[in-house]
């Protein structure tokens, strides 16, 4: 009588587990993008492991990645940790692509000498890994795609800032990761470029908010009372500037403190058009990310990059012989925010 | 049959079959042996960590440091053995001897300054993540000699050299508790301190004993995470309270203290470990993990309920 419950009880749970896995298998149908109707390429799996998932830029890169899967008839996924600066379960999402057998896996990683290893295991394993929005340059990765000198980028916005706040003047920089390359070759872009401006100091420490845009506002808040004289923004992160642009309408300094930065127009188009923050330099995620699936997929097919090479509706990529390739970027300020869709 | 039914790990037994078989379906890859080893290697870090804390949960503690000291251990190898230039097995064997420290002081703070085990635990938490950060300047740290690279790549046949580790430790830990009179008087300690002391146990040594040895295998673990990843990162261990917990939990022990076995946290672990993996191999956004994490546990909590219910019911007749 009571095996009967027991074994009823069981039912139930291996049930419940069941159908769990029953909603797992349609919340799996959205993250893919093959139809089986496209061209022969069906077979192909490709994975992309982001630094981490769930930001405006972010998502912006997996559109521009479901695009191009779509258009080239290849499986491809768009992974990476819940949350910033999450350098472990990074590694740990790339070794799981190795182990399902991914044709190639393309990174931008929370931190470039961590991904080593891992990078390694993966070229040697056959699944071939590329790099983009962030290099590792000293691992076996084939090649890196990014939109703009990284260190250019940088010296592009402190040159934006000084001349707004006329050469002078105590400006903050803000990042995200201490650990990502990308975003040090740009604060190295700064603080090249802030040698031209005598007049121009550099508040230290520099302020890192992990790609959380809570941590941005509250950095931004305390340099502000720290600060009070302090000039400007310079934000090489993109939840920086709506961080800064929040922090300054918090402490009501909006108009008063200048704010450049690399982030998208979709979440700051309001702030351009209120003056608060007052232009940024990007390049279109989407863009970048749908270029990278291409070259990869090209590069499966055995055709390499070269110098020079035109994509249709992108523009010309200068490619290095160190294997970075470059595509043209955008400032955009309140006068051409609407312009852009992402 | 009955007899897998009646033991204590039951629950978690059948739920983690019940995960292991929908994964395999639902991935061809997932039952293969090389994944199934590279989850078991992701994991040994958090096994070994689950038995000192399992062990701390039975006293009718809780440490949730265990993340922060395991991150303070990788740190320690980090500064020593890649910045300082010390001999890496020098500074392996100093960042246990670290964990340990943390083990102790926590084990003191709670039995001789008499602080609840959450508040104290939870100091060494911000403490040691302080410490790690300040040690590492936030920066994670490489620059390891070969050998030690080598040794997390390394395995004994096809099994990863620290998923032997892991085992060997989970065996000694489930003989100590099971076997040894220091295990009964850990369950003793448990159940109730006062009936404990005056059968003659000494409760602050059995409760320092938890805390120590959660803290040197913490630091095992820390160990062992660097040489994974061939690199010190400062946010190691980030968040592992929360699933060595889970882990426990899953795996029967209750956090009154008195209950609970290593073959059931080991077992949470494992759940834990296919979990995600399983939803990795199949492409669902990592977002999900979480949540599915959480009706696991309270699928495993229930089953085990259950369990009790239907043992009392035979037993009352």
């Amino acid at each position: 009588m009571r095996t009967k419950y027991a074994i009823y009880a069981i039912s139930i749970i291996l049930l419940i587990s069941f159908g769990l896995s029953g909603c797992t298998r349609r919340v799996e149908k959205p993250a893919q993008t093959t139809t089986p109707a496209q061209p022969a390429k069906s077979g192909r799996k490709i994975a992309f492991v982001m630094k981490l998932i769930g930001i405006p830029y972010t998502n912006a890169c997996e559109r521009g990645m479901k695009k191009a899967a779509d258009e080239l008839g290849i499986d491809a996924v768009f992974l990476g940790p819940p949350t910033g600066g999450d350098t472990i379960k990074q590694i740990d999402i790339i070794e799981d692509q190795i182990s399902r057998g991914v044709d190639a896996i393309i990174i931008s990683p929370n931190d470039d000498q961590a991904v080593k290893p891992v990078i390694q295991k993966a070229m040697s394993k056959g699944v071939k890994v590329f790099t983009w929005d962030s290099d590792a340059p000293e691992s076996k990765r084939i090649f890196y795609v990014a939109a703009a000198d990284d260190v250019g980028i940088g010296t592009e916005v402190i040159d934006r800032v000084a001349k707004d706040i006329g050469g002078k003047g105590k400006v903050a920089v803000m990042t995200g990761s201490p650990n990502a390359l990308n975003l040090n070759l740009h604060v190295q872009g700064v603080e090249q470029g802030v040698k031209k401006y005598p007049g121009i100091k550099l508040v230290k420490p520099y302020l890192f908010n992990d790609d959380d845009p809570q941590k941005a506002i509250q950095l931004a808040i305390t340099t502000l009372q720290a600060n009070p004289d302090l000039a400007a923004f310079a934000c090489v992160n993109s939840p920086g500037v709506p961080g800064a642009a929040r922090a300054l309408i918090q402490t009501g300094k909006e108009g008063k403190v200048v704010v450049w930065g690399l982030s998208l127009p979709s979440e700051n188009r309001d702030y351009l058009k209120q003056g608060v923050v007052n232009g940024l330099t990007l390049w279109d995620p989407a863009k970048l990310t749908y270029v990278t699936t291409k070259l990869v997929n090209d590069y499966l097919d055995g055709k390499k990059p070269v110098n020079g090479m035109e994509i249709p509706g992108i523009g010309k990529l200068k490619v290095s012989p160190t294997g970075v390739i470059i595509m043209p970027g955008a400032i955009i300020t309140k006068e051409n925010v609407d312009q852009f869709d992402f | 049959m009955k007899a897998i039914l009646k033991a204590k790990e039951s629950a978690i037994l059948i739920l983690f079959a019940a995960v292991f078989i929908c994964f395999a379906q639902l991935s061809e890859r997932f039952a293969t042996p090389d994944n199934l080893f590279n989850v078991a290697r992701q994991y040994s870090e958090l096994a070994v960590v689950s038995i000192g804390l399992t062990m701390v949960i039975i006293t009718g503690g809780i440490d949730i440091s265990v993340g922060s000291m395991v991150g303070i251990s990788s740190i320690l190898v980090g500064v020593l053995g890649a910045k300082m230039g010390l001999n890496v097995w020098l500074a392996c064997l100093l960042a246990m001897v670290g964990g340990l420290a943390c083990g102790l002081i926590n084990g003191l703070v709670i039995t001789k300054l008499r602080v609840q085990p959450i508040v104290a635990t939870l100091a060494m938490l911000s403490a040691a993540r302080g410490l790690a950060w300040i040690l590492s300047g936030a920066r994670s740290l490489s620059g390891f000699p070969d050998s030690f690279v080598a040794l997390g790549q390394t395995a004994i046949g096809p099994m990863p050299l620290s998923v032997v580790v892991a085992l060997v430790l989970v065996t000694l830990g489930i003989v100590v508790l099971r076997y040894t009179a220091l295990g009964r008087a850990i369950y003793a300690v448990g159940s109730s301190e006062e009936a404990a002391r005056l059968s003659g146990v000494s409760v602050f040594r059995i409760k320092l004993f938890a805390y120590a040895v959660t803290g040197l295998l913490c630091g095992l673990g820390g160990v062992i995470m660097a040489a994974r990843l061939a690199s010190s990162v400062p946010d190691a261990g980030s968040g592992f309270e929360f699933e060595a917990i889970t882990a426990v939990v899953m795996g029967g022990s209750s956090l009154k203290g008195g209950e609970g076995s290593i073959i059931g946290t080991i077992i949470g672990v494992a759940v834990m470990g296919i979990i995600r993996n399983g939803l990795n191999l199949i492409g669902v956004p990592n977002i999900w993990q979480v949540l599915f994490l959480g009706v696991m546990l309270i699928l495993a909590v229930l089953g085990d309920n259950l369990r009790t219910w239907i043992r009392a019911r035979q037993v009352t007749g």
